[in-house]
């Protein structure tokens, strides 16, 4: 493989965009996310269920559903220019995924081992014995006890954690450069996921791989993501540092987004955004947070707002400098 | 839980049913009207001589010991004897040829109901809303709406009445004489009994294929990069296992069907043979008969766990 120059992005997606259906029927779920992750970079995709964050992860590995289609203006793979062909036979190798439901993503009917192991067979040149002994090691990597035993287990006999430890063991076995994790511990309990966050965290740097990682909980991207990217309906509002995310939020929904999860603290438990997010048919005039916005004026309704740049953050509000948190 | 102790773990659970059955099965003389004595003395028969008959059967022994008696002949294979229709042949022996004519025409009306339900199941699950689709799910309602009897009298009529055949109408399955006749002969009676049943295969195939083209772990395997070839093995692999908790059951039933559609082909298998004893009182064979049916029920649905603890490691344990 060529040398990689460190300050080429490991990759950069410009100007995604994620559709429905066709002709009359068309529905467009993500409209114009460009993405950069550099080496060894968390950047999380965060947003309300309906944001189409998913939608941006299976793009990302041509997983979207029959009826689903997706293009972006450019996509540069450590440096250069590559189609959407190109990315497709990235996955599995260089980029891989990890499921949101660990219970469903493993073939019931085939041991753990088997399905670790096809994944070596098929990715890397390694023989059948080294197979064997890879297997192990990716199970031992994902710290699961006595993983030599558990090696001919079925799927059912481990617990939900367990699972998306296999899920990850199998994501990790063509030692990819990138992982796209939708939601990894959808399901699980919270322990459970604050130690596959850990895990995830570790083998990161480990193994200096970059993460893409889908996530509706800010708690999560505040430990484990160095930039964000908040999704609402489809358009990017505000993307940056976490760091400055968390420390001055510039768009409505991303103030309001903290909101509900700082006042955990607070008196006042609750402290929900009105409304709710609109449907992909539905999808308001200007700015798409507008009918949920505190802040709305006229203009928000005329106009769809450009994302902003500003210092370490872009926000997509024509009122981010009068807003305070 | 290993595959072997599981199937040893069927085996063994398929007893205490098989025990049941041959209480019923020897129960049956005790219920039937009439039974063996009036049957061998006849209408004309003194008490005296009935008296005789009895000791003779030894139905003054206590009940456990007729039981055994009889169980210990089933074991060695000694049925009993015929009375009526051929007096002192050997159940065993009567009951030969019928059973062959039964299993094959059982055999061919499986081979209907799942090559036909299977192709027509697996076609509209590859092309959902397609008019192949309209038309399979049209057909497979109709099918099992219609009782196979019903369709092997139509199909007698047009094939035997209106076109003669004379295959058609024969019934004459001994593939010991001829092997090409009696493959005519079986035809229709396979697919009146195959016909019938072939809806409900086609139906569960077409939802399990489909369904599981959707599932997360396939959608995983895809984006993982594995070949198709490995994705859609493990698609039949996941989509079979729901058709074949309906395949004992579906068996048993085209089994069950036979004995209408042997009357109407006047195939001499089993059916025909249940319907004599019954209308002669010949009450060994009948309890024979029961036996057997109960059985092949148990024997079904014994092999559909087995084959199910064998496609899925889930329902091993």
């Amino acid at each position: 493989m060529a040398a990689i120059n460190s300050a080429d992005p490991l990759l950069q997606v410009d100007n995604l965009r994620v559709h429905y259906g066709a002709g009359r029927q068309r529905l467009n779920a993500v409209d114009g996310l460009s993405l950069t992750v550099d080496a060894g970079q968390t950047v999380a995709i965060v947003g309300e269920s309906g944001s189409g964050k998913s939608s941006v992860a299976m793009a990302l590995v041509n997983g979207l559903a029959a009826n689903g289609e997706w293009e972006a203006d450019h996509i540069l793979f450590q440096g250069e220019e590559i189609s959407r062909q190109e990315l497709l036979r990235l996955r599995g190798r260089a980029i891989t995924y990890m499921m949101q439901d660990p219970s469903g993503a493993l073939n019931p009917v085939l041991t753990v081992g088997e399905q670790i192991k096809r994944v070596l067979k098929y990715h890397t040149p390694l023989s059948k014995a080294e197979r064997e002994e890879q297997a192990i090691e990716l199970m031992e990597r994902v710290e699961i006890p006595d993983a030599a035993s558990r090696l001919d287990a079925f799927p059912h006999e481990f617990s939900g954690g367990m699972q998306q430890r296999i899920v990850l063991a199998m994501a990790l076995a063509p030692s990819p450069v990138l992982l796209i994790a939708d939601e990894p511990t959808t399901g699980l309990d919270v322990t459970v996921e604050a130690q596959i966050f850990a895990l995830l965290d570790r083998l990161k740097r480990e193994l200096t791989m970059s993460v893409v990682l889908v996530a509706h909980d800010l708690g999560v991207v505040a430990t484990s993501a160095d930039e964000a990217v908040v999704l609402y309906a489809g358009k990017v509002v505000e993307k940056g540092t976490v760091a400055a995310l968390f420390e001055r939020p510039r768009h409505p929904y991303t103030i309001g987004l903290l909101r509900c999860a700082h006042d955990l603290h607070d008196e006042n438990v609750l402290n929900p955004i009105p409304g709710r997010i609109p449907g992909l048919g539905e999808r308001p005039q200007g700015c798409v947070f507008h009918p949920r916005c505190a802040w709305k004026t006229a203009e928000c309704e005329a106009a769809v707002p450009d994302l902003i740049q500003l210092d370490g953050q872009s926000v997509a509000c024509i009122h981010h400098e009068s807003l305070t948190d | 839980m290993s595959l072997f102790k599981y199937i040893g773990r069927r085996f063994v659970s398929a007893i205490p049913t098989l025990i049941l059955i041959t209480f019923l099965a020897f129960g049956l003389l005790y219920v039937t009207p009439g039974g063996p004595v009036e049957a061998l003395a006849g209408i004309f028969g003194t008490p005296e001589q009935k008296v005789r008959i009895r000791e003779e059967l030894g139905l003054n022994d206590p009940l456990h010991v007729q039981y055994l008696r009889w169980i210990s002949g089933v074991f060695s294979g000694d049925f009993g004897e015929m009375i009526v229709m051929a007096p002192g042949t050997p159940i065993a022996e009567m009951l030969r040829k019928p059973l062959l004519v039964t299993f094959w025409l059982t055999l061919g009306g499986a081979l209907v109901a799942l090559v036909v339900g299977l192709s027509i199941g697996a076609l509209s699950a590859v092309r959902p809303n397609s008019w192949l689709d309209g038309f399979s799910r049209l057909s497979s309602i109709a099918t099992y709406s219609i009782p196979d009897f019903w369709l092997a009298i139509i199909l007698l009529f047009v094939f035997g009445v209106i076109f003669r055949y004379r295959w058609a109408i024969s019934g004459q399955i001994d593939f010991s004489r001829n092997v090409l006749f009696s493959l005519q002969s079986m035809l229709l009676p396979a697919i009146a009994l195959g016909l019938a049943k072939a809806g409900i295969v086609a139906r569960i195939t077409r939802g399990e294929l489909f369904d599981v083209q959707n599932k997360p772990f396939i959608q995983f395997e895809r984006i993982m990069g594995l070949p198709n070839r490995v994705v859609i093995k493990d698609m039949l692999h996941n989509g079979i296992l729901p058709i074949v908790t309906v395949l004992g059951y579906t068996i048993g039933l085209i089994f069950r069907g036979t004995f209408l559609v042997e009357v109407v082909f006047g195939a001499p298998g089993i059916g025909l043979f249940l319907v004599r004893a019954a209308k002669t009182q010949e009450y060994a064979l009948l309890q024979t008969l029961v036996l057997i049916i109960g059985t092949v029920f148990i024997l079904m649905n014994l092999l559909t766990d087995i084959l199910y603890g064998v496609l899925d490691p889930r329902v091993r344990t």
